[in-house]
This record gives structure tokens, C-alpha cells and sequence, in this order.
């Protein structure tokens, strides 16, 4: 985007949908690739429309010119727009080696080729790659005007030792194309009830659930809360698949503040508004989106805010379609009030 | 261990109604635990077991795309994806042909995905299925 059209463009966030918000859709195989975007459209869930590559493309990261073509006339027929290619960094792919930097370049190169070839302005990347890997790619980018960014997820925030190698490269490359994709579950007060609920009801056993909370609690990355419990587990002779059920937790979502986003908020790129449940009032139950998107809004992002429903890990009969709708009503509630107040 | 329990993108890991047994082999029509596509290199069965006994996975193998792959085999193929629509099918040889009617069978499944280094993730699900 150039710097006329952003000073053109009406102050707020745009939103829109991720199609991973309609996994069990997907997953059920109840519908195809074209029928999500066409439920999508006819739900009025856009205009914003993100995709995972890995998870919605046959053959990703190989994309034909037919199968661009294809996606191109669907956005044009339904009015959507392509907000955010979700790509992977896929670094552990060889069970036990990493890949090297230029093995990590030349796996990354035509994930962002494909976004290019779909009329993506923005791509997705992922921490697990080392930054250098995306400050090589960088003349890939410029060449297609691609933003990039990592996703700032639960457990991380703007401030975690990843997130700020991040910062410092970026500092230096000093480019617009490089950025970040905050994901809101790093702002939950608590876990969703009705996630601790199910559980329960999945007979997980009561000791571990209540181990696994006291965990989640704690102020650390994921990777040491699944060691740490995992160490606490170990005398009480778990079942490992009990044990993974239950460290999910530790990945989805983490303990933060709308506050924490103001420091990176000239390098938002795109947004995950991710979301479990709601409340009797139609607030989120586990994130405080009150507080959150007045900083958005305020801080001048103009982007996307995907929302991204997760809520499908444990819910089923649950229509995802109504859960994003809901989810975008929130939002419109939320700045109508602010830039009432405001104004 | 004969709980169920339901991994956190599907209800099946196996697939009752596209899984069968033949006299020679259990034939399991398996979903993908996971939200996205994964390369089989990060997939593993590791444990099986038929009517509350365990059974060898030695000589198992995994078919998908027309091509079958030892669990030996599976780690190198870091450039087949197992898309989330598809099923691939487990393979397990049986000693012996089982009874006629159901038989009930539990599987574990590994997944190391590949963009969240040092993650194990085990799921199992189980299934009643049907022998001719």
C-alpha cells in the first residue's frame, strides 16, 4: 500500500473472516473450498477473507494459474477481499533436524509466490523460522508488495525475547513490508469456562486438569509450561495423550494486556481477533475486547482484523458461521461506542 | 484405556463406516488430528490395540495418493502432505483371520508438527469395526 492510499483510507480496521474459524465445517468435510467463501459471503462475514495455505489449498504450496484464476473470480463475485495468506514455517519437517537458513528461504519462497499468484497483499509467517530467513526474502517481497509478519500468539506478547529479536532485525532492515500479526489470545483474563468444562466432561482426569491450570497461570513460554508439566505429572504416571489433551492449553491462550499492542502497533500488519465463547451480554468470555480494540482504532491500524473463531477445538453442533457473526457484531459495537464517546 | 477420547479437530481418528477387515489385515481409514495439512514425515502411528489386546504394528504400513508407505518409510517423506479432507489408510497385519461382527480397536497417533519444534502431540481414538 502506498503512502497516499493509507493516508486516503478512513480511519479503522476493516473486518473479515479467516476460513479456519469454519475448521469443523472443513474438517467434517461438509463443505469445499468454494462453498466456505460462498457461506462466507452470503453470511456478510467479510469483506476480509484469510486463508492457511496448508489447510485450505490441495497441493499447497503449488498453486495453478487455473486454481488463481478460480479464487480471483470468487473474491469478484462475492465482493471479498484476499486480507492474509497464513503461511508455514515448517522448520522441523525432518523429525530431529532443523532446517538451515537457506533450506528455511527456499521453503518460504513459494508460499509467498502463491500469495502473490492470489492477490494477497499480506502473508502470515511463523517464529519458528529465525528472522533472517524473512530479511532474505525481502527482495521476493518488494518485487510483489507483500507485507509480512509473523504471528504474535499465545504465549508470546511485543515484548517476549523472540518477539524483540524480531523488533531489532527489523530495526535495521527498516523496511515497511515487515511486521507483526497480533493475535488476541495473548490477551486472555482466564481460560473460556465452557473449554475447562469440556474437560471435564472429557474425563480427563481431576489432578491433571487442576496441575495443568496451575501452569497456565504462570508467566512463561509454552515450551516451558509443557515441560514444567510434564515434570509435575511425571510421578502421577499419565497418559501421554491426556497429557498432550491438556498442554493445548499453554498454546491457545495466555495472560495480557490491550496496552501491551501500543508498542508495535505502526508495525500491524493484519490481525487475528481470535475468540472462543461469549458471555450473556455477547462479550468474549476469556478476552477483553473492549479494551483491545479502542487500541487498535486509536493506534491508526487501517488493516484487517480476521476473526478467527477457535472455539471449534471442543465445541461441536455449534455453527461457526453465527459464532464470527456474533463475534463481528461485537466489534462494530465496540468502535461505535469508542468513536461515539470519541466524537 | 478403553476411554475415548476425542482429538481436537475431528471426532474420528479412525473412521467406523471407510474402515474394514479383511483375513489378513485390519484396513483403518484414518482422519487427520490436525488443523492443517501435515507432510506424512511428522506422522506415526505408535500403538494398537484389538479388542483390549495389543497388536504389532510390525508390518503396518499407510496408503495414501496410490502409494504405500512402510511406518519405517514414513519419516522421509517430508513432501507428501496429508491434506485434511483425505483419509489415509493403516494397514495392520493380523496373525490370525478375526471372528465375523465387530471388533473393537484403539489406535495412538503421533504428530510432531513441524513448525512448533520439540511438540510431540498424541491423540488416540478408537472405532468398532466391522469383520466380514
Amino acid at each position: 500500500m502506498t503512502a497516499s492510499q493509507t493516508s486516503a483510507a478512513a480511519k479503522g480496521f476493516k473486518l473479515g473472516s479467516t476460513l479456519y474459524s469454519f475448521t469443523n465445517e472443513w474438517h467434517e468435510r461438509r463443505y469445499g473450498f468454494e462453498d466456505l467463501i460462498a457461506e462466507v459471503a452470503r453470511r456478510n462475514l467479510g469483506p476480509g477473507l484469510e486463508i492457511i495455505g496448508f489447510s485450505s489449498i490441495r497441493g499447497f504450496p503449488n498453486v495453478s494459474d487455473d486454481f488463481a484464476a478460480r479464487f480471483k473470480d470468487l473474491m469478484a463475485k462475492y465482493q471479498l477481499t484476499p486480507s492474509c495468506l497464513s503461511i508455514n514455517a515448517d522448520m522441523a519437517i525432518r523429525r530431529g533436524t532443523m532446517m538451515s537458513v537457506d533450506e528455511a528461504v527456499a521453503y518460504h519462497a513459494p508460499q509467498i509466490e502463491a500469495a502473490a499468484k492470489m492477490g494477497f497483499p499480506v502473508v502470515r509467517c511463523q517464529f519458528a523460522a529465525p528472522v533472517e530467513v524473512i530479511i532474505r526474502l525481502l527482495p521476493l517481497l518488494e518485487k510483489h508488495g507483500i507485507k509480512i509478519g509473523p504471528e504474535v500468539h499465545a504465549p508470546l506478547n511485543p515484548s517476549s525475547p523472540p518477539v524483540m529479536a524480531w523488533r531489532e532485525a527489523y530495526a535495521k532492515a527498516n523496511s515497511p513490508l515487515l511486521g507483526f500479526v497480533p493475535d488476541f489470545g495473548c490477551c486472555a483474563h482466564t481460560l473460556p469456562a465452557t473449554y475447562i468444562a469440556n474437560l471435564r466432561r472429557q474425563e480427563l482426569p481431576e489432578d491433571l486438569i487442576q496441575l495443568a491450570l496451575e501452569v497456565w497461570q504462570l508467566p512463561r513460554d509454552a515450551g516451558w509450561k509443557r515441560q514444567e508439566f510434564a515434570r509435575r505429572v511425571e510421578p502421577l504416571n499419565a497418559d501421554p495423550a491426556d497429557v498432550s489433551a491438556l498442554a493445548v492449553m499453554f498454546n491457545i491462550l495466555s495472560p495480557g494486556t490491550a496496552d501491551m499492542w501500543k508498542e508495535i502497533m505502526p508495525q500491524v500488519v493484519h490481525v487475528h481477533g481470535k475468540f472462543y465463547d461469549f458471555d450473556e451480554q455477547g462479550n468474549e468470555a476469556s478476552i477483553d475486547y473492549g479494551s483491545i480494540l479502542p487500541v487498535f482504532h486509536d493506534g491508526g491500524f487501517t488493516g484487517f482484523m480476521s476473526s478467527e473463531w477457535e472455539g471449534h477445538l471442543y465445541m461441536r453442533g455449534v455453527d461457526a458461521f453465527d459464532m464470527v457473526a456474533q463475534h463481528q457484531a461485537l466489534a462494530r459495537r465496540i468502535i461505535a461506542k469508542h468513536t461515539g464517546a470519541a466524537g | 484405556m478403553a476411554r475415548f477420547f476425542k482429538n481436537a479437530f475431528s471426532d474420528y481418528l479412525i473412521t467406523p463406516e471407510d474402515s474394514r477387515i479383511t483375513p489378513e489385515s485390519l484396513l483403518l481409514d484414518l482422519r487427520l488430528p490436525w488443523y492443517r495439512s501435515l507432510p506424512l514425515s511428522v506422522v506415526m502411528p505408535t500403538q494398537l490395540v484389538l479388542d483390549g489386546e495389543p497388536l504389532s504394528l510390525d508390518g503396518a504400513t499407510v496408503s495414501y495418493e496410490g502409494r504405500e508407505y512402510t511406518l519405517a518409510e514414513l519419516p522421509e517423506q517430508v513432501g507428501t502432505s496429508w491434506f485434511i479432507q483425505d483419509s489415509v489408510v493403516l494397514k495392520v497385519p493380523t496373525p490370525k483371520p478375526l471372528a465375523a461382527g465387530k471388533h473393537h480397536v484403539l489406535l495412538t497417533l503421533n504428530l510432531y508438527p513441524p513448525y512448533i519444534p520439540m511438540l510431540t502431540h498424541v491423540t488416540r481414538g478408537d472405532a468398532q469395526v466391522q469383520a466380514a
